[in-house]
């Protein structure tokens, strides 16, 4: 309550150089930046790479889930069928001009299927919304495990390869960890955006209260169907870039288990209450699986069991525990 | 031509008629209030006026345009708004950022991608223009969660302000407030709201709906009872059956 009055007019003006410091972004962008030089971890350029494409898969899914407050448990459709538009592509189209007009294929195919799904669920209610999102996602699952002629079954996607690009060459895994990196630091820049505009503040006032918002003059689910295509995108994105990781896609990506995976990163570091919450989720929830799971296979009940002592004790996640302080 | 004019309106919830087959015609001009016990339908009233509830049957015209069954959010595009009975705010947000939502909705920033919501001088100096005016300036910091009832009841009603009504619906702004703050909403609804706006209040503080009322129609058991100015009704004997179950003599309050 003493703040009150100081704090009032801190909005316009750049931040000074130590605000800078303190902004999560930055570090991420630093720590990240300099990855392929750590020592140990240098080694490991694929989980780098596959760390950037969890950041934006799950700072996407967090426009629905931390902003909007959607319950989209079915979030890996977008980004499976994100790998398999970038493959497809790739492997029938435009073979010769390289991954970027895949990659681009990916992102533009996820909206459009997210885009498909938020119109179609944009009134539904908490846990039919949820419901009907599982389902979305378990029917593509299933055409991409069958449907043989085109998804390649379960033998999947086989032939996609990097090339160079930009006179760059993309085999090296230190120059596609590169290119991943950019492509990130690109993405969390316009989440990010998104994330403090005008459009943003609106989704958290509709997540907050939907029929003042209506009578304020927000059609709820015009805005449900939006933030579904903008996050459709970027996860259709993170899925074409997985492709381009694994040079293959397989229907596992399209697993529910994926969906289950974002929803507990986000959870975990706090989506809910801060923007880089997903991403210190991410970094905890995939080392930790890599880890724990190189040394016990029954990984996944200890891993079960604290992610419900943490919820149940964390709420808001991680992020939320060290704010409250 | 009436503001309002409802015809047949009716609804049901299971076999209890809230709203049961109520024509009315509503003038332009003054304060109206809907006066009536507990259940007699009076928020449903309001509720199908905005569209919050779609009527099983009848018709609501408004300034000679049928407006039955169109949502909220095209509602108050014909200028008519509302207050809450139980305050609808934003509750994690601070005051200045409620009254901000309202305001970069009306001056239509409100899809804006890339505009940063905090850096929009627009919207904010509009909406510091309506804190002062219901004065809850110097609150605007605060989260809505650390201000007193009575400031919340404040900021319900400035964000039904921030659509620039033409017409605005209050629903029991005094209720649960101490006699001060009464006083000020009295004071706001006198000073401000019923000089700009076309008012129609729902209200259990007699003393209020009978000192700044130019009319009063009083519900019963989702019909309209009686209508008329509060003088005419103060000395009905039915409302004062209905209303008052006969043991007190609304004469007596006013």
């Amino acid at each position: 309550m003493t703040d009150k009055r100081p704090a009032t007019d801190k909005t316009e003006r750049k931040p000074p150089l130590p605000k800078r410091l303190k902004d999560p972004y930055f570090w991420i962008f630093l720590i990240f930046l300099l990855y392929p030089t750590f020592p140990y971890f240098g080694r490991f350029m694929s989980l780098g790479t596959e760390l950037l494409i969890w950041f934006i898969f799950t700072l996407s899914f967090n426009l629905c889930l931390g902003y909007a407050g959607l319950p989209s448990f079915g979030h890996g459709a977008f980004y499976g069928v994100g790998t398999y538009a970038a493959g497809l592509v790739f492997l029938h189209v435009f073979q010769e001009s390289g991954f970027l007009i895949p990659i681009a294929s990916g992102a533009v195919i996820g909206a459009l299927f997210a885009g498909v799904l938020g119109f179609i669920i944009r009134n539904k209610k908490g846990i039919y919304f949820a419901m009907l999102t599982v389902v979305f996602t378990q029917v593509l699952y299933f055409i991409c495990w069958r449907w043989d002629d085109v998804t390649g079954g379960e033998s999947g996607l086989k032939g996609i390869v990097r090339t160079s690009f930009l006179g760059l060459d993309m085999t090296d895994p230190v120059i596609f960890y590169y290119f991943v990196f950019v492509v990130f630091v690109l993405a969390a820049i316009v989440i990010r955006r998104v994330a403090d505009s005008s459009f943003g503040m609106s989704l958290q006032a509709i997540k907050q209260n939907p029929i003042r918002s209506q009578y304020l003059g927000y059609n709820t689910g015009l805005y449900r169907f939006l933030v579904y295509l903008i996050s459709g995108f970027f996860a259709g994105l993170s899925g074409a870039l997985y492709c381009f990781l694994t040079q293959s896609a397989f229907a596992s990506v399209l697993d529910w288990t994926k969906s289950g995976d974002v929803v507990i990163a986000t959870l975990l570091g706090g989506g809910t209450v801060s923007f880089y919450g997903p991403i210190v989720g991410t970094i905890i929830f995939i080392i930790s699986q890599e880890v724990i799971s190189s040394f016990w296979e029954h990984w996944m009940l200890l891993y079960g069991l604290s992610f419900v002592v943490i919820i149940l004790a964390f709420p808001t996640g991680l992020l939320g525990m060290l704010k409250k302080k | 031509m009436p503001l309002f004019s409802i015809q047949n309106l009716t609804k049901r919830f299971g076999s209890f008629v809230a709203v049961n087959n109520v024509d009315l015609e509503i003038p332009e001009t003054g304060i109206l209030s809907i006066i009536g016990p507990n259940g007699a339908g009076k928020t449903t009233l309001f509720n199908l006026l905005t569209g919050f509830f779609l009527p099983d049957a009848g018709r609501v015209i408004f300034k000679g345009q049928d407006i039955t069954g169109q949502p909220p959010y095209e509602i108050i595009k014909h200028g008519i708004s509302r207050s809450f009975q139980i305050t609808s705010l934003f509750q994690e947000m601070t005051v200045l950022d409620n009254v901000r939502i309202g305001i970069q909705s009306h001056l239509g920033d409100k899809f804006k991608l890339f505009l940063n919501f905090q850096e929009n001088r627009r919207v904010k100096q509009e909406a510091l223009n309506i804190l002062d005016r219901v004065k809850l300036v110097d609150n605007r910091m605060s989260l809505v969660t650390a201000i007193s009832h009575g400031d919340r009841k404040i900021l319900d009603l400035a964000l039904a302000l921030t659509t620039d009504p033409s017409v605005l619906l209050l629903d029991e702004p005094m209720s649960g407030l101490s006699i001060q703050e009464r006083g000020k909403i009295t004071r706001l609804i006198c000073d401000d709201f019923a000089k700009n706006m076309k008012l129609i209040i729902v209200e259990h503080d007699m003393d209020v709906v009978f000192s700044i009322s130019d009319e009063i129609l009083v519900l019963n058991q989702g019909r309209v009872l009686v209508r008329g100015a509060p003088a005419e009704i103060s000395r009905n004997q039915a409302v004062q059956e209905a209303y008052l179950g006969g043991e007190k003599c609304l004469a007596e309050i006013k």
